[in-house]
C-alpha cells in the first residue's frame, strides 16, 4: 500500500517536474514595423521660410516634416547630427547620442514632430535642437535633442531612396543648398592640400582641405578627427565629390559621409585649357599682411599704402583703405599678372568687391595695353572698365559681397594688365576724408 | 539610536539571565511527531531562502555569502542567518575567502575567486542539512577551517535520516513554487544504503514584474559497507535559470514611483523579455572511502569530479545608442536646462515604457541599420565552464585517550575557461569579432581584432567572441593536526601548508595585446602556511572558557591578479600573500534553560589585492582598477543567548557589534581595456574606512513558543546599522582631491556613505501532525511551515554601491549617483511537507 502511494508520487514528481523545467522559450523576432499614420504638414523649406535671421524658434504648432536621412554619424565626421532632406530642402538635426546611424541609418524615411523642437543658427546655418542655452546672453547655443525624446518627436518609418546628389556648378552654391547633398563636378584639391590626411586624427582636430573646381572657385571639404576615415589620405586627381554643403560665415564648405563620395578618378585639371585664364581668392596667403604674388604688383603711388591680406568670416580677401594714413592723397595700385589674350576668344572678367565705411574714395579697374610691368603704372595707358563696384556701407562692414558683374575683354587683344586703382584722402576734416575701405575677392578670367 | 538598541540587548541579557524556570528546552516530545522534525524542517525551510539574495543580484556587488545557519549548532548563526541576510550579514566582517565549506571533506571555496558556489547544490535542502559546524578558528576534525567558520558537509546515504517526503512550497519570493520528493532508504543487510532527491522550482512575475526562474535539482548517493570500510558515491546536480536583478538609482525609483523597478527587462511585441539572466548547473560526482585501518587510525579518502557551466546573460551594443532605459544620459537629472528637465521628466511620466528596454527597437535597428544585417545589439552570456578534479586523503589517529591526531593531503586541480557567446543576435545576421572599443582609440590598426590569429571573424549565434581564455590552477595542501584532552583544558593546534600555481592561458591573440595574450603566461607560484592554537578551560559541564589564535597567509586569488585577462596576462605590479593575524576569545554557557555564547575577536590582514572593472563611458571602454595591498582590521563580540521563560516559550537574543575597518593606504593602478599602459596610479586614501557591504552592528530579538512539539511559532525583530556603501576607489584619490572644483570640500566627495538603519520583523510558524496510521506501524505525517519576513511591508535597502564612474572635472557626486538594492516587501512562505 504505502509503495504504491510512493511510487505514484514519483511518477507524479517527475511528470510536474518535466514540466516545469521545460526550456526557457525562445523569443521570436517582432513583427515588422507597419507603418504609421502620421502625415507631414509642412515641408523643410518652409521652416526656412518662417526662419527670421538671427532667431530662435520653437515650433508651438504640432508641425511634422518627413524626409530621407542623408547624413548621420555612421563614420563619426558628423557628431551628434543627422541630416534630413525632403524634395524642398534639407536641414541638420542636432541628437544628443552616440550612435545615431543606428536609429537613422541613411536612406531611412524619417518623419519629425516638431512640436517642442527649436530651430536656429549655428554658424549661418538652420538647424533642428532640442532648445536653447541661453546661460551666456553673449553666447546663445542650441542644445542637441535628448536622447530620452528620441522617441517623442522621431519616427522612422521604412527604408527609402537616398536622393540623387544635386550637381551643381561653384555659381550655382547658394543659401538655399544648405545641408543639401550635393555633387560637385571637375573639381580637385588644391595641390598642396593632396596626399594629406583627410582630418587630424591624432589631435582629433578637424581639418579643412580647399577644393578647387577646375574652373575657378574653391570651396572647403571639413573632416572631424573623429571621422574613422581622418587617417585616410586625400587623392591627387580631379572628378567629383559628394557631399552635405554647408556654411559658416561666408565660407563655403562641404562634408562628406565616407571617402567613398570622393571619386577623384581623373588627371587632375588642365589650367591652360580655354576656360580659365585667370583665378584668385587670395586665399593662400596669410592675412595682415601686404600682398606679395610675385607676378602681381602691389605699388603705392602715393600715400605709402599698400593692399594687405584680410581675412574675415574665413574668407581671405585683398584690403585697401586709406585710413590711418594721414595722407592728402592715397593712390595704390593693385595690378594683376599679365594676361595674353590672343589665344582664346570671349574672355570675361569678374571679381567680388565689399566697402567699408564707406565716404567717397575711389576704386577703379583698369586695363592696359602698354604697361611694362616695371612698376609705374603711371607712366602707362590705362582705360577704365566698367564693372559694379560696392559703395554705400556708410556706417560699418557691408553685410554682402557685389559681384563685378561679367567684364567682356573681347575688345582687348595681346598682352594686358588689369588694375585695381584706389585713389583716396586722409586728411582734413572728418567729412572731407575719403578713406573708404574696399575688399576685393576672386578674381577671375574666363574664356570661351 | 544605536547605542539605546545596544543598551536594549544588554538589559535583556541581564534581566533573562536569570535562573529560568523548571522545564526543559527542546526535550518534550511527542508521539505523533518524530523528534527532531520541527526543529530540523524549520531549518530546511530558511535555508532554502537564506542565499536567496545573493543568487539573483547584479554582479556589481560581490557574492554575498551568508553566515551559516545549516548546522543549527551554533547558537549565533542559527538565530541570526535568515534575519540578518536580508542586509548581507557576514560573520566578524571577513571577505568571503574566510569562510568554508566542505563536502565530504573537500572545501568547494573556488581558487579562481574564494567563493563557495552554493548554487552547485541549491533546492536540495532535504538532503544537505546533515552538517558540522566549526565557528570562527574552533577545532574541526577534518580541516584546518577557516577565521570566519567552516562548515562540513555529510551526503552518504548511510548517514541521512531515513525518510520519504514530498514538499510543496509556495512563496512570493523569486520562485513562487518548489516540489520536492526525497527517499532515503536505511541500509539494508548487504549493507548498501540508498538516497535521492528531486527538486522543482519555478517562478514567474511576482513582487518583480519581469522575474522568471526554473531551477531542477537532482541528488543520487550510494554507499556500500564492507566490513571495516564505506565505499560511497554521490551525485548531485542543481540546473537553474533565472533572472537577475540590478541596483537602481534614487532618480528611477521616483520616476518609476517604485522601489521594485527594474531597468534590466521590457516587452517585444507586448511578451515580457529580460536581459539579464543568469545559469548554472555543476553536477558533481564524488566518490568517497572510509577505511577504519585500526581501532585507532582511520583513512577516509575522497574523489571529486565536477564540471560544468555557469553564464549571465547582458546586452552588448556597438555604434548604437545605449539601450539600457535607466542610462543617466536618459534621465531628466542629466539635463542642466530646465526647460528639457522638464521636457525628459513629462516624457518618461507619460510614456511609462520609456524605463524599460525597448525590445523591437533593437530588432528594428538590427535589421534596418545597415542592408547586411550586421548587428548594433546582441545579448551576450559570459560564460564560465570549469573542470575540478580534486583528491584528498585524511588520517585519524586517536594516539591516546587524550591525544588525537590527523593529517590531511590534498590536490586540487580547477581549470576555468572563460568567454563571451552570442546568445542572440536579436535579428541581425552576424556580428563581427571586433573590439569595437579599441576602434576610436586606434584606428585602421590590427587593434581592433580580438583573435588575430583568426583576424576579421565573422560570428553567429552559439558562436564564441570578445574574448576567451583559461585560467589554470592547482593547489598542493598538506595539514597537521592535534588536539589534547585534559580534564580541566582542551588543547588544540593545527598547521597547514598551500603550494598553489596559477597560469593563465589565452585562446585569442587580441589586437592590443599580441605580444602577451595568447598561449600561456609566465606562472605564479605561492607558498603558504597557516597555524592555530587555542586552548579551552572546561569549569564544568555548562561554563567553557577558550582562547584561540592563528596566523594565515593565502595566495592572491586569480581574479585579482590579473589586471584584465579578459585581454591579456599583465598582472598587478606588486604581488603579495594575503597574511592575517586574528585572536578570539570567549565564554560559552550551555546550562539546560539557558545557552549563552560570548565571542570577542581581533583580526589583522595585511596585503590583500582586488581587481573592479566595470565600463566607463569616459573612455568609452571597460576599464579595471587593479589595488593591492589592502589592509583590513576587525574588533567586535558577538553574543548570543537563548533562554527558556517557561516550558513553552523561548527568548532568543542575539548581538553582532563589531568595528571593521581598512588601515593603511592602498596601491591603485587604472588601466583600460583598449591601451596597454596604465593611465593612473597611486595610493587611496581609505585609512580607517569602514569595511562595507554588511551592517557593523546587527541585533536580534525572538521569541519561539512550542506547544507539545507539533505547533512552534516564532516572532523576532532584527535592527541593522552602522552600513557602509561599496565605495568607489578613485574619489578617494590624490588626483580626485586635485581636480575638485575650488568651492568643493574634499570631504563632499571623500565620506563613506551610510545607509539607513534597518528594523524588521519576521514570524513563523510550523505545526506537524499525523495524516494516516498503518499496521506496519509506520504513518505518514503532515507539516506546514510559515515564514513572513518583513512583517511591515518596508522596502528597505539592502545594500548598493557607489558607481564607480566618477564626474572627476565637476567633483559631482550626483552625477553619477549611488545605486541601491531594495528588499521586496513582505515576502511569505508556505511549505507543505508530507513524510510518508
Amino acid at each position: 500500500m504505502k509503495w504504491i502511494v510512493i511510487t505514484k508520487t514519483f511518477f507524479v514528481s517527475s511528470l510536474l517536474g518535466i514540466l516545469l523545467i521545460a526550456c526557457i522559450k525562445k523569443f521570436d523576432a517582432p513583427p515588422l514595423y507597419t507603418g504609421t499614420n502620421l502625415k507631414a504638414n509642412t515641408s523643410i523649406k518652409s521652416l526656412y521660410d518662417s526662419h527670421l535671421a538671427g532667431n530662435y524658434e520653437k515650433f508651438m504648432d504640432n508641425e511634422i516634416i518627413t524626409g530621407v536621412v542623408t547624413a548621420n554619424d555612421a563614420n563619426d565626421n558628423f557628431y551628434k547630427t543627422i541630416v534630413l532632406q525632403d524634395s524642398t530642402a534639407a536641414i541638420s538635426i542636432r541628437m544628443d547620442g552616440f550612435g545615431l546611424s543606428a536609429n537613422y541609418p541613411l536612406g531611412i524615411r524619417l518623419i519629425i514632430k516638431l512640436n517642442g523642437m527649436w530651430m536656429g543658427e549655428y554658424g549661418g546655418m538652420l538647424q533642428l535642437a532640442g532648445g536653447v542655452d541661453r546661460s551666456d546672453p553673449l553666447f546663445t547655443e542650441l542644445i542637441p535633442v535628448p536622447a530620452a525624446l528620441f522617441s517623442k518627436h522621431f519616427v522612422a518609418v521604412s527604408k527609402d531612396i537616398i536622393p540623387m546628389p544635386l550637381d551643381v556648378t561653384y555659381n550655382q552654391l547658394n543659401d538655399s543648398l544648405h545641408s543639401r547633398l550635393v555633387r560637385l563636378n571637375n573639381i580637385e584639391f588644391d595641390i598642396k592640400d593632396t596626399a594629406k590626411f583627410f582630418g587630424d586624427a591624432i589631435n582629433k582636430l578637424t581639418t579643412s582641405h580647399s577644393l578647387k573646381f577646375c574652373g575657378g572657385g574653391t570651396v572647403y571639404l571639413r573632416t572631424s578627427g573623429f571621422a574613422s576615415f581622418a587617417s585616410i589620405r586625400t587623392p591627387k586627381g580631379s572628378g567629383s565629390i559628394t557631399g552635405i554643403y554647408s556654411e559658416f560665415g561666408s565660407q563655403r564648405q562641404l562634408m562628406i559621409r565616407d571617402t567613398s563620395d570622393v571619386q577623384f578618378n581623373q588627371n587632375r585639371c588642365v589650367f591652360n585649357g580655354p576656360s580659365v585664364l585667370f583665378f584668385e581668392d587670395f586665399e593662400q596667403y596669410t592675412p595682415n599682411q601686404s600682398i606679395a604674388i610675385p607676378p602681381w604688383s602691389n605699388i603705392a603711388e602715393s600715400g605709402k599704402q599698400f593692399y594687405q591680406v584680410q581675412s574675415f568670416q574665413n574668407n581671405r580677401v585683398a584690403s585697401i583703405t586709406a585710413l590711418g594714413t594721414n595722407e592728402t592723397t592715397v593712390v595704390s595700385w593693385l595690378i594683376l599678372p599679365a594676361i595674353q589674350l590672343n589665344n582664346s576668344t570671349g574672355e570675361q572678367l569678374s571679381f567680388l568687391t565689399r566697402d567699408a565705411f564707406d565716404n567717397g574714395a575711389g576704386l577703379q579697374i583698369l586695363i592696359s595695353n602698354n604697361y611694362d610691368g616695371k612698376g609705374q603704372p603711371w607712366n602707362a595707358r590705362w582705360f577704365s572698365l566698367n564693372a559694379t563696384i560696392a559703395k554705400g556701407a556708410i556706417g560699418g562692414i557691408s553685410s554682402v559681397f557685389t559681384k563685378s558683374g561679367n567684364i567682356n575683354l573681347s575688345n582687348y587683344a595681346g598682352l594686358v594688365h588689369i588694375a585695381f586703382k584706389y585713389t583716396g584722402s586722409d586728411t582734413g576734416p572728418l567729412a572731407s576724408r575719403k578713406n573708404t575701405n574696399y575688399w576685393v575677392d576672386d578674381v577671375k578670367i574666363t574664356a570661351q | 539610536m544605536r547605542i539605546l538598541f545596544f543598551f536594549f540587548g544588554l538589559i535583556q541579557t541581564v534581566v533573562f539571565a536569570q535562573p529560568p524556570p523548571k522545564l526543559e528546552l527542546l526535550k518534550s516530545k511527542n508521539q505523533w511527531v518524530d523528534s527532531n522534525l520541527d526543529k530540523d524542517g524549520w531549518k530546511y525551510f530558511q535555508d532554502q531562502y537564506t542565499n536567496e539574495s545573493s543568487l539573483n543580484e547584479g554582479d556589481e556587488e560581490s557574492t554575498f555569502i551568508p553566515s551559516l545557519l545549516q548546522s543549527g549548532k551554533d547558537l549565533f548563526s542559527s538565530l541570526t542567518g535568515f534575519s540578518f541576510s536580508i542586509r548581507r550579514f557576514r560573520m566578524k566582517g571577513l571577505s568571503n575567502r574566510y569562510f568554508s565549506q566542505s563536502i565530504h571533506e573537500i572545501s568547494m571555496n573556488q581558487l579562481s575567486d574564494g567563493n563557495i558556489p552554493w548554487v552547485n547544490w541549491g533546492g536540495l535542502n532535504e538532503v544537505t542539512s546533515n552538517n558540522q559546524y566549526a565557528a570562527g578558528l574552533k577545532d574541526n576534525e577534518f580541516q584546518f577551517g577557516a577565521l570566519g567558520n567552516a562548515v562540513f558537509m555529510q551526503l552518504n546515504a548511510s548517514k541521512l535520516f531515513p525518510q520519504t517526503t514530498v514538499s510543496l512550497n509556495l512563496s512570493n519570493r523569486n520562485y513562487h513554487q518548489r516540489f520536492a520528493f526525497t527517499k532515503v532508504w536505511s541500509e539494508n543487510k548487504n549493507g548498501w544504503s540508498f538516497a535521492s532527491s528531486f527538486a522543482f522550482k519555478q517562478g514567474i512575475g511576482g513582487v518583480i514584474k519581469a522575474n522568471e526562474f526554473k531551477g531542477a535539482s537532482y541528488f543520487l548517493s550510494i554507499d556500500k559497507r564492507l566490513r571495516n570500510q564505506l565505499f560511497s558515491l554521490v551525485l548531485l546536480g542543481n540546473r537553474q535559470v533565472n533572472t537577475r536583478a540590478a541596483a537602481i538609482t534614487q532618480e528611477v525609483v521616483q520616476l518609476a514611483n517604485s522601489k521594485q523597478y527594474q531597468p534590466v527587462w521590457g516587452y517585444q511585441s507586448s511578451k515580457i523579455r529580460n536581459a539579464s539572466w543568469q545559469f548554472n548547473h555543476h553536477p558533481m560526482l564524488i566518490l568517497s572511502h572510509e577505511f577504519n585501518l585500526h581501532e585507532k587510525i582511520k583513512q577516509v579518502s575522497t574523489l571529486l569530479l565536477s564540471s560544468g557551466e555557469k553564464y549571465t546573460t547582458a546586452l552588448d551594443w556597438y555604434n548604437a545608442i545605449d539601450p539600457r532605459p535607466d542610462y543617466y544620459r536618459y534621465l531628466p537629472s542629466f539635463y542642466s536646462d530646465s526647460l528639457l528637465k522638464q521636457n525628459v521628466l513629462s516624457q518618461i511620466q507619460l510614456n511609462p515604457s520609456q524605463l524599460q528596454i525597448d525590445w523591437d527597437q533593437l530588432y528594428w535597428i538590427n535589421q534596418n541599420s545597415t542592408s547586411d544585417k550586421r548587428a548594433r545589439y546582441l545579448l551576450e552570456d559570459r560564460v564560465e565552464q570549469s573542470k575540478k578534479i580534486v583528491l584528498n586523503t585524511r588520517y585519524r589517529i586517536q594516539l591516546t585517550n587524550q591525544l588525537l591526531i590527523s593529517f590531511q593531503g590534498q590536490y586540487r586541480k580547477e581549470a576555468y575557461t572563460y568567454f563571451k557567446r552570442i546568445n542572440d543576435l536579436l535579428g541581425a545576421a552576424y556580428s563581427m569579432n571586433w573590439n569595437h572599443f579599441a576602434e576610436d582609440n586606434l584606428p585602421n590598426s590590427t587593434a581592433i581584432q580580438n583573435d588575430l590569429n583568426h583576424p576579421n571573424q565573422i560570428v553567429g549565434q552559439g558562436d564564441t567572441f570578445g574574448y576567451s581564455y583559461k585560467m589554470l590552477l592547482s593547489q598542493w595542501l598538506i595539514m597537521s593536526q592535534a588536539l589534547y584532552t585534559m580534564p580541566k583544558f582542551d588543547f588544540n593546534a593545527a598547521i597547514e601548508y598551500t603550494s598553489t600555481l596559477y597560469q593563465r592561458e589565452g585562446n585569442y591573440r587580441n589586437g592590443v595585446f599580441p605580444q602577451n595574450s595568447y598561449g600561456l603566461s609566465e606562472p605564479n607560484y605561492f607558498n603558504n602556511g597557516q597555524i592555530k592554537v587555542g586552548v579551552i578551560y572546561k569549569l564544568n559541564g555548562r561554563n567553557y572558557f577558550y582562547f584561540r589564535t592563528a596566523f594565515s597567509s593565502k595566495p592572491p586569488l586569480v581574479n585579482d591578479l590579473y589586471i584584465s585577462p579578459r585581454i591579456s596576462s599583465l598582472k598587478q605590479l606588486d604581488i603579495s600573500n594575503e597574511r592575517a593575524y586574528m585572536a578570539e576569545a570567549g565564554y560559552i554557557l550551555n546550562a539546560p534553560k539557558l545557552k549563552i555564547t560570548l565571542n570577542g575577536y581581533w583580526i589583522n590582514i595585511y596585503n590583500a589585492m582586488d581587481v573592479m572593472s566595470f565600463y566607463h563611458d569616459g573612455y568609452r571602454n571597460l576599464v579595471n582598477y587593479a589595488l593591492s595591498d589592502i589592509g583590513s582590521k576587525m574588533v567586535g563580540l558577538e553574543f548570543s543567548m537563548a533562554v527558556s521563560l517557561n516550558g513553552r516559550v523561548t527568548f532568543n537574543s542575539a548581538i553582532s557589534a563589531g568595528k571593521f575597518v581598512y588601515h593603511g593606504r592602498p596601491n591603485y593602478i587604472v588601466m583600460a581595456d583598449n591601451e596597454p599602459y596604465i593611465s593612473e596610479k597611486g595610493f587611496l586614501y581609505i585609512d580607517q574606512f569602514p569595511v562595507t557591504g554588511l551592517p557593523q552592528l546587527a541585533l536580534y530579538n525572538g521569541f519561539t513558543y512550542r506547544s507539545n512539539s507539533n505547533l512552534f511559532l516564532n516572532l523576532s525583530s532584527s535592527y541593522m546599522g552602522n552600513q557602509w556603501l561599496s565605495f568607489n576607489p578613485i574619489r578617494r584619490t590624490y588626483d580626485a582631491a586635485q581636480n575638485l572644483p575650488i568651492h568643493l570640500d574634499v570631504d563632499q566627495i571623500t565620506r563613506p556613505n551610510n545607509l539607513p538603519n534597518a528594523f524588521i520583523l519576521d514570524f513563523s510558524a510550523g505545526y506537524s501532525c499525523r495524516i494516516k496510521k498503518f499496521r506496519d506501524g509506520s504513518a505518514y505525517y503532515l507539516q506546514f511551515f510559515l515564514g513572513v519576513n518583513n512583517l511591515m511591508n518596508q522596502s528597505i535597502i539592502t545594500g548598493g554601491y557607489e558607481q564607480l564612474r566618477f564626474d572627476l572635472p565637476g567633483g559631482d557626486v550626483n552625477k553619477f549617483p549611488n545605486k541601491y538594492y531594495y528588499s521586496l516587501g513582505t515576502l511569505y512562505s508556505l511549505s507543505v511537507k508530507c513524510k510518508l
